[in-house]
């Protein structure tokens, strides 16, 4: 009878110690976390600060500073080559990209599987279905649910938001006192399908896709066709083909 | 002797460890019967609110640990009217958030006790519930939180937690009410978090969906005049150099910019060179960035024709002199939006602008007795 009792204490005990204490590592998992890290960088002038840094003259302008960068990615997904055939492991349907002022942006991915891959894939902009929601159809939480993502009168998401400021006025003032705003949206087809090699082994312990995004190349800069730093505001005009070609050109993995 | 000391040295592990898993409720309750009134042998019938939002709205959200109930939403209507909070007695939530002015207050800076003036202007409680940020900076993350502050606030309502609950304790109708609310055992069980439970309810009740905007847009009910649409075009066409795009800040079913983190704009009402040039650094206060400084909430616009004067510091008294503002561009600081560029604004557009506006309007939504003084 003492025997008993003191087993089941001891099992009591130990059921009662293991729930109180933290989960103990999951040596057998067969998913981890995946963060996707972005850094941003102005190319040669080197790398992305919004707000705070003055990135070099141009044709129009003595300087600009960015302010805003944010893009939605969505069909987040790993790629195995294997056999000749891509086997495909959906990561995220949907997520929404902001940079902070240290020009980095990173966003986790749960539940993804253990295992190596090939390639990363994901598409600059939303699906023609997610398109066709409304943020009140997601949890203000959600990245689909953000309302000042949305633009009512194109019954469409803003796919990404470009914004800066410019000195255009050499007057000494050092005034970035001329906006350039693109945000680019209104249509399902712009979104861009995008893949990188990327091989990647995921272990238990998760795993970080560290990738770059060069905005220098999403302008244009010294390129006569680049979006113009003095423009003022646009909204899905013609150049925003122009802007998500070269914007799915700006992604890198990092080095 | 050894297997004995092992029984009760395993039967002091097993009662510590159960123990230990007792989760503290954090409420600071008290030890039932040793002071205060018993409150077991009155009702607690907990009834699910239904909020009356429409469904071009997405859901009010709730914390877990607060679902509106009946009986919470109708103590936090009856606390936000009753003077009881303030230090002396003498205004309530109501005085700065009057249900007829849209939740506001028609002053440029609320008034506290003592003739105290506050340092910012009161904002339309209005859908407040939609939001994840509270006041114009943002600093509180939720409306439990956001209710504690007033009542300490020495340009409020000047008064000292510990005297409001004991007030509440001893008051001849609260603690049945609290009971009603929460469950409660005992008077002593009343205390700030209870009380801020209640307002967050109650504030999270106050909603606005039923406007002639809600009716023609999402009910299909009617349609806008020649000037009306002529306003709303404006105010949602893309913002250039032509169109004033007010939708970008101020965007549908809300009206207001209520993303997390991102809420939050410098509108030009400030002219200064310097970063620390604000004489209020609004969002920047919080977040210690100083390319916040000069940011503020985008509150809604729903009533706004009932919720002057306007912006953070209530500066601008009339609707004319806000559109005059964001025609002109405002002024210029190294945070102003880069949205605000002006635009041309003749006196069509001007009167087309206020005709729009006036459709955001919801007086039944204000006057309903759910939102209203309880005692008339």
């Amino acid at each position: 009878m003492r025997s008993i009792s003191y087993f089941a204490l001891a099992a009591t005990a130990a059921f009662a110690l293991a729930a109180c204490g933290d989960d103990d590592p999951v040596n057998n998992a067969t998913s981890a976390t995946v963060q996707l890290s972005i850094a941003g960088n102005m190319g040669a002038q080197g790398e992305l600060e919004l707000e705070s840094r003055t990135y070099g003259s141009t044709a129009v302008a003595e300087g600009f500073r960015m302010s805003r960068l944010s893009y939605y990615l969505s069909e987040v997904a790993l790629v195995e080559e294997a056999n000749g055939q891509d086997l495909r492991t959906d990561v995220a349907e949907v997520a929404y990209v902001q940079f902070g002022p240290d020009g980095t942006a990173a966003l986790d991915f749960d539940n993804v599987p253990v295992g190596s891959y090939d390639k990363l894939r994901f598409r600059l902009g939303l699906t023609a279905e997610q398109d066709a929601t409304v943020p009140n159809d997601y949890a203000a939480s959600s990245p689909l649910g953000r309302d000042s993502e949305y633009w009512f009168d194109w019954g469409s998401y803003i796919f990404m938001k470009v914004e800066g400021r410019s000195d255009t006025l050499a007057d000494g003032t050092e005034r970035f006192d001329v906006p350039f705003v693109y945000h680019v949206g209104r249509a399902a087809m712009l979104g861009r399908d995008i893949e990188i090699d990327y091989p990647l082994d995921i272990e238990s312990g998760g795993a970080t896709v560290a990738l770059e995004f060069n905005v220098a190349q999403l302008l244009g800069l010294g390129d006569p066709s680049g979006v113009r730093l003095a423009g003022g505001i646009d909204h899905a005009n013609m150049e925003a083909v122009p802007i998500m070609n070269r914007a799915a050109e700006a992604f890198t993995r990092a080095q | 002797m050894t297997l004995r000391f092992a029984f009760y040295t395993l039967a002091g592990v097993v009662a510590l460890a159960l123990g230990g898993c007792d989760a503290d409720d954090g409420t600071g309750g008290t030890v039932s019967g040793e002071t205060g009134r018993d409150l077991t042998g009155l009702p607690y019938a907990p009834e699910t609110y239904v909020f009356g939002l429409p469904d071009h709205f997405r859901q009010m959200p709730q914390p877990a640990d607060n679902p509106a109930t009946e009986a919470g939403v109708r103590l936090g209507q009856r606390l936000f009217f009753d003077p009881i909070l303030s230090a002396d007695s003498s205004i309530s939530c109501a005085t700065c958030h009057r249900p007829e002015l849209a939740f506001t207050d028609g002053l440029a800076l609320s008034r506290g006790i003592n003739g105290a003036t506050s340092v910012r202007s009161s904002m339309s409680l209005v859908n407040v519930g939609l939001q994840q940020e509270f006041f114009w900076d943002g600093r509180s993350g939720s409306l439990e939180e956001q209710s504690l502050h007033p009542v300490e606030d020495p340009n409020e309502m000047g008064a000292l937690w510990p005297d409001i609950e004991r007030r509440l304790r001893r008051h001849g109708d609260y603690p049945a009410r609290f009971r009603a609310a929460f469950g409660i055992d005992n008077t002593e069980e009343i205390d700030r978090a209870l009380v801020a439970k209640a307002i967050a309810q109650f504030e999270r009740s106050i909603t606005s969906g039923g406007s002639r905007y809600d009716e023609v847009v999402y009910g299909l009910r009617g349609f806008f005049s020649e000037l009306e649409e002529e306003g709303r075009d404006l105010y949602f066409r893309e913002p250039t150099t032509e169109h004033p795009g007010c939708a970008h800040c101020h965007n549908a079913p809300t009206f207001a910019d209520i993303d997390a983190g991102t809420g939050f704009r410098n509108n030009g009402l400030t002219g200064t060179d310097e970063l620390d040039g604000f004489p209020d650094l609004g969002r920047g206060a919080v977040t210690g960035n100083p390319y916040d400084n000069g940011k503020f909430r985008a509150p809604t616009l729903r009533n706004v024709e009932l919720t002057a004067p306007y912006m953070h510091d209530g500066s601008l008294a009339t609707l004319d002199e806000v559109l005059d503002h964001y025609a002109s561009g405002g002024h210029y600081s190294p945070t102003r939006d880069v949205q605000v560029v002006g635009f041309p604004l003749d006196e069509r557009r001007r009167a087309a602008l206020k005709a729009f506006l006036a459709t955001l309007t919801d007086r039944a939504a204000l006057e309903r007795p759910g939102v209203t003084d309880p005692e008339g």
